[in-house]
């Protein structure tokens, strides 16, 4: 680690006025590029960057194998994602109803995050264009009716074909799921 | 409710957009049905396939340092971006946050390229929506007369080129505040900089703001799409919700058709505004052939989220609003 950064963490972390402010004005420097998406989160954002900074610097995860300009970079481009990640997805209650009920039974690989996340990817990359742009319009909010008109297909016609995708989209993860067994 | 007709409706019952009847009577038959809620259980699996998106921490690697991911990993996540117009534009964003707060310094920059940069998947459903021939000619005519518009000094090209200087200037003022000139010279340097940039700033966001609507640059395949005032009620009793519409990706735009209900005469100014703040205001608004009004807005201009498009008189008065939101 160089012994600026090293400095600079040490100082920060002991609350020197000098330094925070340097640390401040990173942030505010990595995440302006992202401050139209983030529109009124920004400022909620910027602190819960400096929360989840300082709590990461305190644990020593910063070790020093890029600049700490670089790492602080990392951490504000994260926060920022998933701010306008969250603030874009719409949470819909029956989702989160199906969620919390606990009946689901979860896939065998639902312990290890990033097997699990490589998984959906691998199935959605076996999906047709139609099949996503169906289910991109229903995340967005659409309606059956809506969809319908959009796609200018009878609303029969439209069901069926997100039917058909779901069970396609199950059958592709269940034949990956065996490969990987 | 027979079961057919519960599992066909499943996905709007995830997505909350069911009327109330069909909602209580999706409700009542799955609290009922053992198998009708397995199958509401497939379809929230399924539904979080077609919602998967790269971690972010893949997509700041893949944007910033593309050698740091896992060469197994690297074509599942390409090959995503590729399909994936909102992770593209994710990449492109990280991009350009790189590029502002880390210049040339940090790892070795490799980057990939941004794999898909023109598919069918960037195209929303809009595009290929039959409508009347005159709409979309009406459109095709207002781009042709975008295109030879003249007389007007600020373009969209020298408002980015405004934003590369700012992005200099703010380079700059970094290289003042490490301490490269000597102390007396850096207090100069480091006071006329800050006095630039906040000059520069406040231009750009003034020409932001008041920018025509014809300082854009010619494009192909827009996306045209029809919004309608917020106290339209559509046939069939229900008013017009919130049009919702994807978000163009960065040097894109998207073709607004405003089907007025008013019969204000003009002129009139049209505003976008994202929450209280307007995005952009545009004067000199007409009514086209049969009333309706047109607008066509880069990507640059529109924020995601919820937007209100607002008409206004030449005193001031809004006439008409619509409502919309970008999603990604």
């Amino acid at each position: 680690m160089r012994g600026s950064d090293k400095e600079l963490i040490q100082n920060f972390l002991a609350g020197d006025g000098k330094a925070v402010t340097e640390v401040d004005r990173w942030v505010h420097q990595a995440a302006a590029s992202y401050r139209r998406r983030l529109g009124g989160d920004w400022e909620d954002t910027l602190q819960d960057v400096h929360l989840e900074l300082t709590r990461l610097l305190r644990t020593g995860a910063f070790r020093g194998d890029s600049s700490l300009k670089t790492y602080l970079w990392r951490v504000v481009s994260h926060a920022c994602l998933d701010r306008i990640r969250a603030t874009a997805r719409r949470r819909f209650d029956p989702v989160e109803e199906v969620e919390q009920t606990g009946m689901l039974s979860l896939p065998p690989s639902q312990g290890k995050r990033h097997e699990q996340q490589d998984l959906l990817l691998r199935v959605l990359a076996e999906c047709s264009d139609e099949c996503q742009e169906l289910w991109r319009l229903l995340f967005a909010g659409l309606s059956y009716r809506e969809m319908s008109q959009k796609l200018d297909v009878a609303e029969g016609t439209l069901r069926v074909r997100v039917l058909r995708c779901r069970r396609r989209a199950l059958q592709v993860r269940g034949e990956l799921e065996s490969d990987e067994t | 409710m027979k079961c057919n007709a519960a599992i066909a409706l499943l996905p709007w019952f995830l997505n909350d957009t069911l009327a109330a009847e069909e909602k209580v009577a999706v409700r009542d038959h799955l609290k009922g049905c053992a198998a009708c809620r397995q199958e509401l259980e497939d379809t929230y699996h399924a539904w979080r396939i077609f919602d998967a998106h790269p971690r972010p921490e893949d997509l700041i690697a893949l944007a910033g340092e593309p050698d740091t991911v896992e060469p197994e990993r690297r074509p599942l996540l390409e090959r995503h971006l590729e399909q994936c117009a909102r992770c593209r534009d994710e990449v492109q964003l990280i991009r350009e946050s790189r590029q502002h707060f880390l210049g040339s310094e940090g790892a070795a920059t490799t980057t990939a390229p941004v794999v898909g940069a023109m598919d069918s998947s960037m195209v929303p459903a809009n595009d290929n929506r039959p409508g009347p021939g005159w709409r979309l000619a009406a459109a095709a005519a207002m781009i042709l007369t975008l295109v030879t518009a003249s007389g007007w000094w600020v373009s969209y090209q020298q408002r980015r080129s405004l934003h590369g200087e700012l992005v200099a200037l703010e380079a700059a003022l970094r290289d003042a505040e490490t301490g490269r000139l000597t102390e007396a010279s850096a207090r100069q340097h480091l006071e006329a900089e800050r006095q630039a940039v906040a000059e520069r700033a406040k231009e750009l966001e003034s020409q932001r703001v008041h920018a025509p609507a014809n300082a854009l640059q010619p494009q192909l395949n827009l996306p045209v799409v029809d919004i309608y005032p917020e106290d339209m009620v559509l046939r069939g009793g229900s008013g017009p919700k919130e049009e919702t519409i994807q978000r163009p990706t960065v040097g894109e735009g998207i073709v607004f058709i405003l089907g007025s209900q008013s019969a204000a005469q003009g002129p009139f100014a049209l505003e976008v505004l994202e929450g209280s703040r307007v995005a952009w205001r545009g004067e000199g608004l007409r009514r086209q052939e049969r009333g309706e009004f047109t607008v066509t807005l880069p990507a640059a201009i529109l924020p995601g989220g919820p937007l209100t498009f607002q008409i206004l008189d030449s005193s001031g008065k809004v006439v008409e609003r619509y409502r919309v939101r970008l999603v990604p």
